[in-house]
C-alpha cells in the first residue's frame, strides 16, 4: 500500500521521510512508535534527546506513576501565559502516557473552555524540534554543549551588581514578586518588555479616570458596538474571551443582534465581522471619536454635555468629515445610534492604529465611552486582564543608549525576544551585540538567544510551575503537565541557583516550586478562614486552576478627570502619500507563532494566504501601479525598504497599506527562518510621547511596483460564492421576522435508509451558525491537533495539496451602498446522506456507516481519487507523500487516530474516535450516548460556539433544535446530497444586494422536497 | 494496586501474593496448600463456577522454576525474551491471574506490560539465586526497563481497545490462547480481520447493523444465529455469552 514516497520541499520545512514501509531495522513508523510509547510512558522516553529506538519492543514503566493507567487520557489544569497569545488562558492539557497531545480550554476561566488557533498550536511550541536542547556556550559562529554546573557558574559569574539587566516578558503574580526580589538581591535591574504593549491604553485610562491598567470590555451586554480598529476577535487583549462575549451580543434567536460598526483604515479579522465600515483615513480615528463624543454628549445632555461641549467644540462632524474622508451625515447617524442605544460600547484601536499620538486616540475613545455612558457599564476601567508592568519602546530606547555607552555589562534575557521585536531603527540588535555578557534563558533559539554567548534553556511553560494574576484578584496556577523533553530547567530555578553560587543564598526557598508553595501558603494562611488545610486547598487549586482571592477594589463608577479635557486635541493634518500600517495577525501575534507549521499553514483570516508575508493594497491604489495580487511591490520608508507580494484588498483605505507582523525571522527555527518580511524594519522608531508606545502605523511610505510576480499562496479559489448557496447571509429584519414562524423540515434526512440505518439510534449531525463564526481559525487548528493532520509547506499548498480537513472560506457579498459584507463559512466533510463520493469508489473505501457518517477506510483506499473528484464540497484530501513530523513533533500525535500514509485519501469523520469513545462509555453504563457528551475538536474550541454537534435522530438534541431554525440551509442544497451539516445563514444589518438568504431558502427547500420524491422513485426503479 | 483491587478486592491481592510464595513450596510436594490456594482464589476472584472448565489456569504440574527456565530456552515457538520469563510457570504453577500483571485492561486500549517494580515486588526475595532473576535485578538496579519483545501487534490502521473486549466478558484466552501452557509466549491467533469478525458476527444488539457491501461479500454473516463458531479455543454458547455485548460490524468501529 505504501510506496515509501517522500517529499522534502525547499522551504526549509523538513517534511517527510520516516516510514515503516521499507522495513529497515529501527525504522519505526509513527503509529508504531506511539503504540510502543503507549506502554512505555514517560520514564523511558524522557531521558534521551533523540528519538528512542524501540523497534518491536514493549517497554514497561520502571516504577508506574500513581493513578495512571497506560493507554488512557488524563487531563491537567494549567495556564498558558506566553505561548497562547495576548492573554493568559486557562487550559486542560490532555496527557496520554506522559505526553501532552491536546489542549482544551478550562471552562472556569474567562476563555470559557475555548482556545484560539494560536493557543491550540502551543503544542508545536512545546514539541518544537528547534528548541535549545541543553546548555550551550558560544563557539565561533555556533554553540557547543556544556554542562549545567558550568553554565550556572558562568551565569553567576556574569552578574555584576549595578551593571546587569534582566529582561523578561511581563509578569504577574508570584513571578513578578520573584523577579523583583531576585534582581534586588543580586543587584540587577529587572525590565519586563513586550513587543505589542498596551501602554497607551493604560496611559489613557490613567489620564481620564485615574485608573491605569486594562479596562474590562463587556461586549456581551452591548446593543451597539463600535470599534476603532481593535482586532478584538483575533489578536487584541483577550480575543478568546471577547469571542464568547461578542457571540452573546448577537444571539438573534433571542432577539439580539447588536449592530457593529468599524471606524478604521483597515478591516481586520474582527472588522470583517462588522455590519458597517467607515473607512477613516489613517490617523483620523481620534478626530472621529471626538466628533462622535461631542454629538452624543449634545444629544444625551447632562453632565457629559456640559463637560465635553467646550473642549470638543472644534470637532464638528463637518470639520472631521473632510479630514477623515467619512461623510458628515454618516458620523451624525452613528452618533444618533450611540446616543439612542441602551448599552453601547466603543473599542479602541490596536497596533494597526497605533501612531505617534496613540494615547490621544485612546483618550478620545475613552471620552466617547464616557459620553455614551458606557464607563462603569459596558466598559469597566481597571477590571480587565492583568498584563503586568512593562517598559515602553521609549524606555527600550533608553536601554539601547545605556548599552551603547557601556554602562551595562551583562544582559540576561528570559522569555523575551527583543532582537527581533524591537524595530531596527531603535538600534537594539547592534547595541546588544556590544554588551560583554549576553546570556539567554529562552527556551527557543530565537534571534536574541542566537545573539547570546551562553544559553541556559528553560522549560516550556507546559513543563513549568508558575502562577499568574489573570484578572484583578483572580489568581491562576500553572503546573507542569509533563516532564521536560529536553535537558532544560525551570527558569526561576536557574536564577535561584545563580544567586546561591556566590555563597549563601539570599533566599529561603531552595527552588522555585517551594518558593511558589511558600508564597501561596502565606497567602492562604492570611486569607483563608481556616476551614481546610493548605495541602487540601493546594490540591483542589491545582485541579481547578484558578481562585478568586480578593475583589478588584476598583471604583466601579469612576468620574472623568479634568486633566483629560485639558489636553490639546487637534484636528489631524491632511495626509499626503501612503501611510504604512502594521498589524498583529491572529496566527502569529507578535511573531511567537511563526515557527509553528500549523500557524504558517493556517490561512490568514483576511487574505487567506499562507507561509508568507504580503502587502495589503486597495485596488484603487494598485490600479495605477499596474499591481495585481501576487505582484512584488517595494515599500520604502525613512527607516528602510522591503519587498513582498501585494494582496489587493477592498477592506483597506486607499491611502493606507498594511503588512502583517510576525514573519521575517532570521533565526527561531526551520519553519520561521527566512520566511516573509519583518514589517518592523519599516518603522521609523517614533513613539507616542505620552505613553512611550511605539508607532506601529502612520509611517509615511512609498510604493513601487517591482515588475515581477512574487509567490503568494492563497488557499481560496474565489472571493464570492457566485450566489451558489454556499455562504448565505440574511438581512436582520428578514431574520427576525422569520424566526419562530418557520421550521425547516429535516425528516427527509432521517427517514432515508441511505442516510442512517433505521435500526441505529444515531444519525450524527452538525449545525454551524455563520452569524457566530468569526473566521478566527481555532477550529482548523484544533482539527490539526486532534486528527494528526500534516502540514505540507508552501510548495505543496501552491499545488493545492494542503491537507486541512476543515477550511474557513471567506466570501464577500456586495451591499446596496457599494460596500461589502463578509461571511465566513467553515467547510468540512458534510457527511452527506446521499454522498457522491461513495458510489464512485471502486474498493468501497468511501463507506456509509449505519450512523450516517461517510467513513473513509484508510486501509482499503488504493488512491484512485475518484471520490475527491466527485465531491462537490472539495473536502477530501489526498496524501501525495508521507509527511514527516521531525522528532519530537511526532510525540504530539493522537494515538487514537491512524496516521495516514502515501496514496491514501483522508477527510473529516466528525472525530469518529471521540464518537467511539463516548459509545464505549455509554455501553459500559448500558445507555445511549447523551446529547452534549460528544464534542468534536472543532466544536470544543470554537470561541463563539458556532458549531453544534449531536444526534439528529434525537428531536430534543441541541443540534436538532438548532438545525430547524429559520436561517437553516444546506450547502449546495440543489445537489440533493442531504448533508448532515446544516448551516445557519449569517445575519447582517447592511443592505445586502441580493436580498439575502430569505426567499432563496424557501425555494431551495421546495426543490429539495421534490427532488426527494424523484429520488424515491429512482430507488424503487432500481430495486 | 488499584487495578487488582478492582478486579477481585483486597483479598485477591493477598491471595495472589501468597499463591506465589506457597506455589513455590508446592514443588516440594505440598499439594494441599496449593489446592487450598486455588480454592480460596476462586472464591476471592468471584469466579463463576458455571463457566466452561477450560477458561482458567490448569492445575499445577509440579514444574520447578529451573525447569521452566530451561523450557523457555529450548521452546520452538515465540521470540526469545531478554529474560526467560515463563508464563506457564507463573500462571499454571503459581496460579497467578493475568490481570495481576497485565492490569488496566478494563479502562485502557492497551493491556499494561507490568512495570519492573511489580516484578521486583516478589523477586527481591523469591528466586534471587536464579541467574535470570539476577538479570532482572540488574535491570532494576540500573534503572532500566526490561526491553520485552513484542509478540502481538495489530496493524497501524486498526484501533483495538482491550477495554471494550474485557468489559464484554471476552476471556484473555480466547485471543491469547492457553498462555499458562506456553513456555515461551507466541502469537496464538492470526489477528486477521476474518478472525475478528468470527466473534463480531455473533448475534448481538438489534442496532448493530452492517451496511458495508465489501464486508458482507468477503466475510459473510453466519447463515443462522449461532451458526458460525469462533476459531477460539473454547467453542461455547455464544448467544448466551454475548447476548448484549457483541462487537459492532461497522468499519469505523476499528478503522479510523
Amino acid at each position: 500500500m505504501n510506496n515509501g514516497d517522500t517529499h522534502r520541499n525547499g522551504d526549509g520545512v523538513s517534511l517527510p521521510t520516516v516510514d515503516g514501509g521499507n522495513g529497515t531495522p529501527g525504522d519505526t513508523s509513527r503509529r508504531d512508535f506511539l503504540k510502543v510509547l503507549g506502554v512505555a510512558g514517560a520514564g523511558a522516553a524522557a531521558a534521551s534527546c533523540g528519538p528512542p529506538d524501540m523497534g518491536d519492543k514493549l517497554i514497561p514503566y520502571l516504577v508506574p506513576p500513581e493513578d495512571i493507567v497506560p493507554g488512557t487520557n488524563v487531563s491537567y489544569a494549567t495556564i498558558l501565559t506566553e505561548a497562547g497569545g495576548p492573554e493568559p488562558l486557562g487550559i486542560h492539557a490532555t496527557v496520554r502516557d506522559g505526553r501532552v497531545i491536546k489542549l482544551e480550554g478550562n471552562p472556569r476561566f474567562p476563555n470559557r473552555g475555548r482556545l484560539s488557533a494560536l493557543a491550540q498550536s502551543a503544542l508545536q511550541d512545546l514539541y518544537d524540534p528547534d528548541r535549545i536542547q541543553g546548555p550551550r556556550v558560544r563557539d565561533g559562529n555556533g554553540f557547543t554543549d556544556t554542562d549545567w554546573d558550568a553554565a550556572i557558574a558562568a551565569l553567576a559569574g556574569a552578574i555584576v551588581p549595578g551593571r546587569t539587566v534582566l529582561l523578561t516578558s511581563p509578569q504577574t503574580g508570584s513571578s513578578a514578586e520573584f523577579y523583583a526580589a531576585w534582581a534586588d538581591a543580586v543587584g540587577a535591574e529587572w525590565m519586563a518588555w513586550e513587543p505589542l504593549g498596551y501602554e497607551a491604553l493604560s496611559s489613557a485610562y490613567e489620564i481620564a479616570f485615574g485608573i491605569p491598567g486594562m479596562p474590562q470590555y463587556e461586549i456581551n451586554r452591548a446593543d451597539r458596538i463600535v470599534s476603532f480598529g481593535a482586532d478584538f476577535l483575533g489578536s487584541w487583549l483577550s480575543p478568546v474571551e471577547f469571542g464568547a462575549r461578542f457571540l452573546e451580543s448577537r444571539r438573534i434567536e433571542q432577539g439580539r443582534q447588536a449592530k457593529f460598526t468599524v471606524v478604521a483604515p483597515r478591516l481586520s479579522l474582527t472588522g470583517l465581522n462588522a455590519d458597517e465600515w467607515m473607512a477613516a483615513r489613517p490617523g483620523t480615528e481620534a478626530a472621529v471619536a471626538l466628533a462622535l463624543a461631542g454629538e452624543v454628549a449634545r444629544a444625551k445632555g447632562g453632565e457629559a454635555a456640559s463637560r465635553l461641549s467646550g473642549p470638543l467644540a472644534q470637532f464638528t462632524p463637518e470639520a472631521v468629515a473632510e479630514r477623515a474622508g467619512i461623510p458628515a451625515d454618516k458620523i451624525v447617524r452613528l452618533a444618533d445610534d450611540l446616543a439612542s442605544a441602551q448599552n453601547p460600547i466603543i473599542l479602541p484601536p490596536d497596533v494597526s492604529g497605533q501612531d505617534g499620538a496613540t494615547t490621544e486616540t485612546h483618550l478620545a475613545v475613552a471620552l466617547l465611552n464616557y459620553a455614551c455612558g458606557a464607563i462603569g457599564s459596558t466598559v469597566r476601567p481597571g477590571e480587565g486582564p492583568m498584563r503586568g508592568e512593562s517598559v515602553s519602546a521609549e524606555q527600550m530606547r533608553g536601554l539601547v543608549g545605556r548599552m551603547e555607552s557601556g554602562s551595562i555589562e551583562t544582559i540576561i534575557v528570559a522569555g523575551a525576544n527583543p532582537v527581533y521585536g524591537v524595530p531596527k531603527s531603535l538600534g537594539f540588535a547592534a547595541a546588544f551585540a556590544g554588551v560583554d555578557n549576553r546570556i539567554s534563558l529562552n527556551s527557543h533559539l530565537d534571534e536574541t538567544a542566537a545573539a547570546c554567548d551562553l544559553l541556559l534553556p528553560s522549560n516550556h511553560e507546559l513543563e513549568s510551575w508558575g502562577d499568574a494574576e489573570i484578572r484583578p484578584g483572580i489568581w491562576a496556577v500553572a503546573q507542569p503537565v509533563m516532564r521536560p523533553i529536553f535537558d532544560t530547567r525551570q527558569r526561576e530555578d536557574l536564577l535561584l541557583a545563580s544567586a546561591a553560587l556566590g555563597g549563601e543564598s539570599p533566599f529561603e526557598a531552595a527552588d522555585w516550586k517551594s518558593w511558589l508553595e511558600t508564597s501561596w501558603r502565606a497567602s492562604f494562611e492570611a486569607e483563608s478562614e481556616g476551614a481546610t488545610s493548605f495541602e487540601d486547598f493546594w490540591f483542589v487549586m491545582l485541579q481547578a486552576g484558578a481562585v478568586r482571592r480578593a475583589q478588584s477594589g476598583v471604583d466601579p463608577n469612576p468620574t472623568l478627570r479634568a486633566g483629560a479635557l485639558e489636553r490639546a486635541f487637534q484636528l489631524p493634518e491632511p495626509i499626503e502619500g501612503f501611510k504604512l500600517t502594521t498589524y498583529a495577525p491572529a496566527q502569529f501575534y507578535d511573531g511567537r507563532g511563526a515557527n509553528r507549521s500549523w500557524m504558517q499553514e493556517l490561512p490568514d483570516a483576511v487574505s487567506k494566504a499562507v507561509w508568507n508575508s504580503w502587502v495589503e493594497i486597495h485596488p484603487e491604489t494598485a490600479g495605477p501601479l499596474g499591481l495585481e495580487t501576487g505582484d512584488l511591490v517595494e515599500i520604502r520608508t525613512s527607516a528602510g525598504s522591503l519587498t513582498a507580494p501585494a494582496f489587493l484588498y477592498e477592506g483597506i483605505h486607499p491611502d493606507a497599506i498594511a503588512i502583517p507582523l510576525g514573519q521575517g525571522h532570521t533565526e527561531f527555527g526551520r519553519t520561521a527562518k527566512s520566511r516573509g518580511v519583518n514589517a518592523l524594519d519599516l518603522l521609523d522608531g517614533s513613539v507616542d510621547p505620552q505613553s512611550g508606545a511605539l508607532a506601529f502605523s502612520g509611517v509615511a511610505a512609498e510604493l513601487t511596483a517591482v515588475g515581477e510576480r512574487g509567490r503568494l499562496v492563497i488557499l481560496q479559489g474565489n472571493d464570492t460564492d457566485l450566489d451558489r448557496e454556499i455562504g448565505e447571509m440574511m438581512q436582520v429584519d428578514d431574520a427576525l421576522e422569520k424566526i419562530g414562524g418557520h421550521q425547516v423540515d429535516l425528516r427527509q434526512i432521517l427517514e432515508t435508509a441511505w442516510d442512517s440505518d433505521p435500526k441505529s439510534p444515531y444519525r450524527w449531525g452538525m449545525a454551524i451558525d455563520l452569524n457566530a463564526c468569526t473566521g478566527c481559525g481555532a477550529c482548523v487548528t484544533a482539527c490539526y491537533a486532534e486528527n494528526n493532520i500534516p502540514t505540507v509547506g508552501e510548495d505543496l499548498c501552491n499545488q493545492g495539496r494542503e491537507m486541512s480537513w476543515m477550511q474557513i472560506m471567506r466570501y464577500f457579498e456586495e451591499t446596496e451602498d457599494d460596500g461589502f459584507q463578509t461571511v465566513h463559512v467553515p467547510v468540512l466533510c458534510q457527511q452527506c446522506g446521499d454522498a457522491p463520493c461513495e458510489p464512485v469508489c471502486p474498493v468501497y473505501a468511501a463507506y456509509h456507516t449505519p450512523e450516517g457518517l461517510n467513513a473513509q477506510v484508510y486501509n482499503r483506499c488504493v488512491g484512485t481519487r475518484y471520490c475527491a473528484n466527485n465531491c462537490p464540497y472539495k473536502v477530501r484530501r489526498f496524501n501525495w507523500f508521507t509527511y514527516e513530523q521531525p522528532y519530537p513533533l511526532d510525540l504530539q500525535l493522537n494515538p487514537d487516530v491512524t496516521v495516514r500514509q502515501t496514496g491514501v485519501m483522508e477527510k473529516c469523520t466528525f472525530c469518529v474516535q471521540r464518537i467511539n469513545r463516548a459509545k464505549l462509555d455509554a455501553k459500559d453504563e448500558g445507555r445511549h450516548v447523551q446529547d452534549g457528551e460528544i464534542q468534536t475538536a472543532c466544536m470544543q474550541t470554537c470561541p463563539t460556539q458556532a458549531i453544534v454537534f449531536g444526534n439528529l435522530k434525537d428531536p430534543a438534541s441541541a443540534v436538532s433544535r438548532v438545525a430547524k431554525g429559520a436561517r437553516a440551509y444546506h450547502m449546495l442544497g440543489e445537489l440533493n446530497t442531504r448533508p448532515a451539516i446544516t448551516y445557519l445563514a449569517g445575519v447582517s444589518h447592511a443592505p445586502l444586494a441580493h436580498g439575502g438568504h430569505g426567499e432563496h431558502a424557501d425555494e431551495g427547500h421546495e426543490e429539495a422536497g421534490s427532488a426527494t420524491d424523484d429520488h424515491g422513485a429512482a430507488d424503487d426503479a432500481g430495486h | 494496586m488499584k487495578l487488582i483491587l478492582r478486579l477481585g478486592g483486597a483479598a485477591a491481592f493477598v491471595v495472589a501474593l501468597s499463591a506465589v510464595l506457597i506455589g513455590l513450596s508446592a514443588r516440594s510436594g505440598d499439594a494441599d496448600a496449593a489446592a487450598s490456594v486455588q480454592a480460596s482464589e476462586q472464591e476471592a476472584a468471584g469466579v463463576d463456577q458455571e463457566l466452561p472448565p477450560g477458561i482458567r489456569p490448569s492445575n499445577p504440574t509440579g514444574q520447578t522454576a529451573e525447569e521452566a527456565i530451561a523450557a523457555h530456552m529450548v521452546a520452538s515457538e515465540g521470540p526469545e525474551q531478554p529474560i526467560p520469563f515463563s508464563h506457564r510457570f507463573h500462571s499454571q504453577e503459581l496460579q497467578m491471574q493475568c490481570e495481576y500483571c497485565h492490569g488496566g485492561t478494563e479502562e485502557s486500549v492497551v493491556a499494561v506490560i507490568p512495570p519492573v517494580e511489580l516484578c521486583m515486588g516478589c523477586h527481591r526475595i523469591v528466586g534471587a539465586q536464579l541467574e535470570p532473576i539476577q538479570r532482572l535485578q540488574g535491570y532494576w538496579e540500573r534503572g532500566e526497563p526490561v526491553p520485552w519483545v513484542r509478540v502481538y501487534k495489530s496493524p497501524d490502521f486498526v484501533q483495538f481497545p482491550h477495554r471494550a473486549h474485557i468489559r464484554s466478558q471476552v476471556e484473555c484466552e480466547e485471543c491469547h490462547g492457553k498462555v499458562e501452557e506456553m513456555d515461551r509466549v507466541y502469537q496464538f491467533s492470526s489477528l486477521k480481520m476474518g478472525w475478528c469478525l468470527d466473534c463480531h458476527w455473533q448475534a448481538g444488539e438489534e442496532t448493530d447493523v452492517a451496511t458495508d457491501r465489501l464486508l458482507l461479500e468477503q466475510f459473510p454473516p453466519p447463515p443462522s444465529p449461532g451458526g458460525r463458531q469462533p476459531h477460539g479455543l473454547y467453542p461455547r454458547d455464544i448467544e448466551q455469552q454475548y447476548a448484549s455485548n457483541r462487537g459492532p460490524i461497522d468499519c469505523t468501529a476499528c478503522h479510523y
